[in-house]
């Protein structure tokens, strides 16, 4: 008798295809390792909801992690995941504590005119075209390589993808700065 | 900030990219230049308002991944389908039995899965005592086949507490080489169509427990008594919830995937080529129904 896996992807090549951006990858680390996640959060008195958001953040903490080329991984991903998921539901606890005892949250206020320029950019960004917003998040999030952007995007080479994330964050630039002046943000 | 230089400059500076003496100077320029410092609080709003769209983006793509059921994302119906199927399987006495508080037994039997040299006399007590309460099946079947069953009985277990009572330990370190439990649906194309041949797979094969997700659709009137395998899930179109059914799993060596249906006394090989519905045939070969039935036990 063998205890198999139901799949033969090994967790070295998971890991590989995350660092190189491939969602598809990220789709099957989620789906494998959700019970095991929100248990965790849900045990320890969370939702099933905040179990789900916490993982997925989590989750996502790896991923731009792996993705950018800062992870060396000595323990198994599930592994790295886990502590992730505990220190944020911590995190989250801590702040439910605190929000009962202060009865309101003060600190975390933001003024309206940052939540104002925050939704401009917001709208910005969705104006950008598919590729330009792939280029400049792949770059600002990810932080993934010149190299593995061309790759991902189907371009000639780096040039390529470096005039691309240039031009497309002057384009962003623009657009945001335009919908500052018609609302007097600009000093 | 005029030229492309600059404008790349304060972008390195603000992703991180700058360091040592050219930091240090755009620092220092930073503290001078009021507009400088303008223009990068600018820049900076655009690349937290990227980071922001990202995870917003990453986010929902995870939410429309078909998850397994903790509870709330799945309808009512399929869950009720998964725990029929589970209910189906184990067999009343042995699921009350694990049903119970027990739960420092279950993580054994958790480990005792995975550690696949077990033998049968290791194997826990309860389990085979409720084995021998059936009607004696060692007659029918080999010594061996009785082991797979046992085993095949508390993998599907298994299954279902890994919802409720077990958590692996993520700490516990296994050994480096271990494959990665992740289900692939790209290998499900690979699986070969099954002929008789299954007979020797099944023999041969390992069980395991059922990661498949299955939903029932009895609203179809075309389709009354189909099967399709989506997205990573099984449909059953039918009215399947009426009865106990139970879909079983097996592993071959080349980690070939082979999934049948039992229903009603009958079994139906499900096959996963493509997402077709497809019409559910009983299986008529004695040889590979003798060995489902030994499987099931």
């Amino acid at each position: 008798m063998v205890y198999k896996s139901n799949s033969n992807m090994d967790e070295k090549e998971v890991f590989e295809r995350i660092c190189k951006g491939d969602e598809k990858a990220l789709e099957f680390l989620y789906k494998k390792y959700y019970r095991m996640m929100t248990k965790l959060v849900i045990s320890n008195s969370g939702t099933e909801e905040e179990a789900r958001d916490v993982y997925q953040d989590a989750l996502i903490v790896f991923w731009q992690k792996a993705t950018s080329g800062n992870l060396v991984l000595t323990s198994k991903m599930s592994t790295f995941i886990y502590s992730i998921c505990q220190n944020l539901w911590r995190k989250e606890l801590d702040r439910k504590k605190r929000l009962s005892n202060e009865e309101k949250d003060s600190s975390v206020e933001m003024d309206t005119e940052t939540l104002e320029r925050e939704k401009i950019i917001a709208g910005c960004i969705e104006q950008l075209g598919d590729t330009c917003k792939k280029v400049l998040t792949y770059y600002y999030f990810e932080e993934m390589s010149m190299q593995d952007i061309a790759d991902k995007l189907g371009f000639a080479n780096t040039d390529t993808a470096k005039t691309k994330k240039y031009k497309c964050k002057k384009k962003l630039d623009e657009l945001v700065k335009s919908q500052y002046s018609e609302k007097d943000f600009l000093d | 900030m005029a030229s492309e230089k600059e404008f790349e400059l304060l972008d390195d500076y603000i992703t991180n990219r700058l360091h040592g003496e050219e930091k240090t100077s755009f620092e220092r320029r930073l503290e001078a230049d009021s507009d400088l410092k303008s223009e990068y609080k600018l820049q900076q709003g655009l690349v937290e308002g990227l980071k922001k769209a990202r995870v917003a983006e990453l986010k929902s793509t995870l939410n429309s991944v078909a998850v397994p059921s903790v509870g709330g994302q799945t309808s009512l119906l399929a869950k009720l389908a998964t725990s029929l199927v589970v209910a189906g399987m184990v067999g009343t006495g042995i699921y009350f039995f694990f049903n119970s508080e027990d739960k420092e037994k279950v993580a054994q039997q958790q480990i005792l899965k995975k550690e696949e040299d077990k033998t049968k006399e290791q194997e826990p007590e309860p389990i085979r005592e409720e084995v021998k309460s059936q009607p004696d099946a060692s007659t029918i079947a080999p010594a061996r086949e009785e082991t797979s069953t046992v085993k095949k009985k508390e993998q599907i277990f298994s299954q279902k507490k890994t919802s409720e009572a077990i958590v692996p330990n993520p700490e516990t370190t296994e050994p480096k080489e271990r494959k990665l439990e992740v289900f692939d649906p790209t290998q499900d194309a690979e699986t070969g169509h099954v002929s008789k041949e299954t007979t020797a797979k099944a023999n041969s094969a390992t069980v395991n427990n059922t990661t498949i997700a299955v939903e029932v659709d009895n609203s179809n009137k075309k389709f009354n008594f189909h099967y399709q395998f989506k997205d990573d899930k099984l449909l059953l179109y039918g009215s399947f919830e009426k009865n106990l059914y139970e879909i079983m799993e097996f592993f071959s060596d080349d980690n070939k995937r082979t999934v049948f249906l039992f229903y009603k006394d009958n079994y139906y090989l499900l096959n996963e080529d493509n997402q077709k519905i497809k019409p559910l045939v009983p299986i008529t070969d004695q040889a590979l129904i003798k060995k489902l039935k030994e499987s099931r036990g």
